[in-house]
């Protein structure tokens, strides 16, 4: 476009100059999307997005999840058990989401191997690497408080064996357990917490994150390989 | 952007008349693949959630009573003319909860010879339970004062239509239940 925004000099302006002149988002996605990238740019680049879209899939498939689900140690297992074979494309939608889930975590872990080979956290890009890190706990997080969920022999005492490991860190080690428990046993409100913090939380932070992320990486632009 | 991409390459006013640069290509080919993507998984993430909007009723016959003599606990038939105050027992499964036996009350005209209207008991305004007066031979709703005669059509008050009914059928002398059926004019 010789000129963004100026409509009036537009000769052919149809709908989306028409729509852009009421929102105005052309020159930003512009901006954005048609970002110079350095020579070299490998496909071992592409491990963060990928982590972003396993995110948008395990987004996706939460919320239909989330229609049918319930987090409660009543129904818990028999509305997974019925989500996973009474529900049209139920198995599916729970097992994407359970795969998505295992592909984030290595994928993260991939995108977080080539930013340090690359070393691509050196100045100015620090701050990058700290939210990264910050939102790989998240994702872990996500791991942790999702494996609950199913309310099935593995996921309570899987469930069981984290809060124990994280009651063994010395000095604060009981307050963060009784914090992840709810209770005094693991039970009712353990499994109301974890959904909470599955479902609520941990996207809330996570969405911020990649928002902070995303905006850091335009900013600086993709590190120049070594 | 604005960067000249080849000599040959004119003024590009809009987006319409410009050239297919290589730039361009790649970005549709981008656009195109991740719009697919997104709609693939907005197409398989539809189903569960629409799935009720294809949902067919239960279909199964079940009893309601025997035509020619009343079992005790069980609703008369007998007698050609009256309106008989019932229900039928169906065990309805509500997703992933133990199957549930439900009890659904209908009004049962017996016309006589073996004929049978079963009507739903709930008025066809806005789903209150009627109930039936055997002195002026109506069916009344306490909501908004409908009036049903014994056939079930409106005769006073907001109900859209007549009662819905039943499919039934009589069998080895006794009376089964089918589908519901919206009532007509």
């Amino acid at each position: 476009m010789s000129t963004p925004g100026g409509l009036s000099s537009d000769r052919s302006a149809g709908w989306t100059a028409a729509l852009d002149e009421r929102v105005g988002l052309r020159r930003p996605l512009r901006a954005v999307l048609d970002k110079p990238l350095p020579e070299g740019i490998t496909w071992y680049h592409c491990f963060g997005g990928m982590t972003f879209f396993t995110f948008v899939v395990l987004v996706v498939t939460g919320v239909v999840l989330a229609f049918f689900y319930v987090p409660s140690p009543d129904h818990a297992r028999a509305s997974v058990a019925w989500i996973e074979g009474s529900l049209p494309l139920g198995s599916l939608m729970r097992n994407l989401h359970r795969w998505s889930a295992y592909a984030m975590v290595v994928l993260v872990c991939c995108h977080m191997i080539r930013v340090f080979v690359h070393g691509a956290y050196r100045r100015p890009r620090e701050l990058n690497w700290v939210i990264g890190v910050l939102m790989l706990i998240v994702v872990l997080a996500f791991g942790f408080t999702g494996y609950l969920l199913p309310w099935d022999q593995k996921a309570y005492w899987a469930t069981n064996v984290g809060i124990n490991m994280a009651d063994s860190v010395p000095l604060v080690g009981p307050s963060i357990a009784a914090l992840l428990r709810g209770g005094p046993e693991l039970g009712a409100l353990t499994l109301l917490r974890f959904y909470a913090a599955h479902v609520f939380v941990l996207p809330g932070l996570l969405v911020v994150g990649l928002a902070l992320h995303f905006a850091m990486v335009r900013r600086h632009g993709i590190a120049t390989p070594l | 952007m604005d960067r000249p991409s080849g000599t040959t390459e004119k003024s590009v006013s809009s987006a319409y008349d410009a050239p297919v640069t290589r730039r361009r290509f790649l970005a549709w080919v981008g656009g195109i693949a991740a719009g697919t993507v997104a709609a693939a998984l907005g197409v398989i993430g539809l189903p569960p959630i629409v799935a009720p909007m294809f949902r067919e009723q239960d279909a199964s016959w079940t009893p309601v009573g025997n035509i020619d003599s009343a079992q005790p606990g069980q609703p008369d038939l007998s007698q050609a003319g009256t309106v008989v105050s019932s229900s039928f027992t169906r065990t309805v499964t509500d997703a992933y909860l133990p199957p549930e036996k439900q009890k659904t009350p209908v009004f049962i005209l017996c016309e006589g010879g073996g004929r049978f209207t079963v009507f739903d008991a709930r008025c066809t305004h806005l789903g209150c339970p009627l109930s039936w007066s055997s002195t002026s031979r109506q069916f009344l709703c306490a909501c908004h004062g409908a009036v049903y005669n014994s056939g079930g059509e409106v005769t006073d008050g907001p109900p859209p239509r007549p009662l819905d009914r039943y499919e039934c059928k009589v069998e080895n002398g006794v009376l089964y239940v089918g589908r519901l059926k919206e009532g007509e004019a």
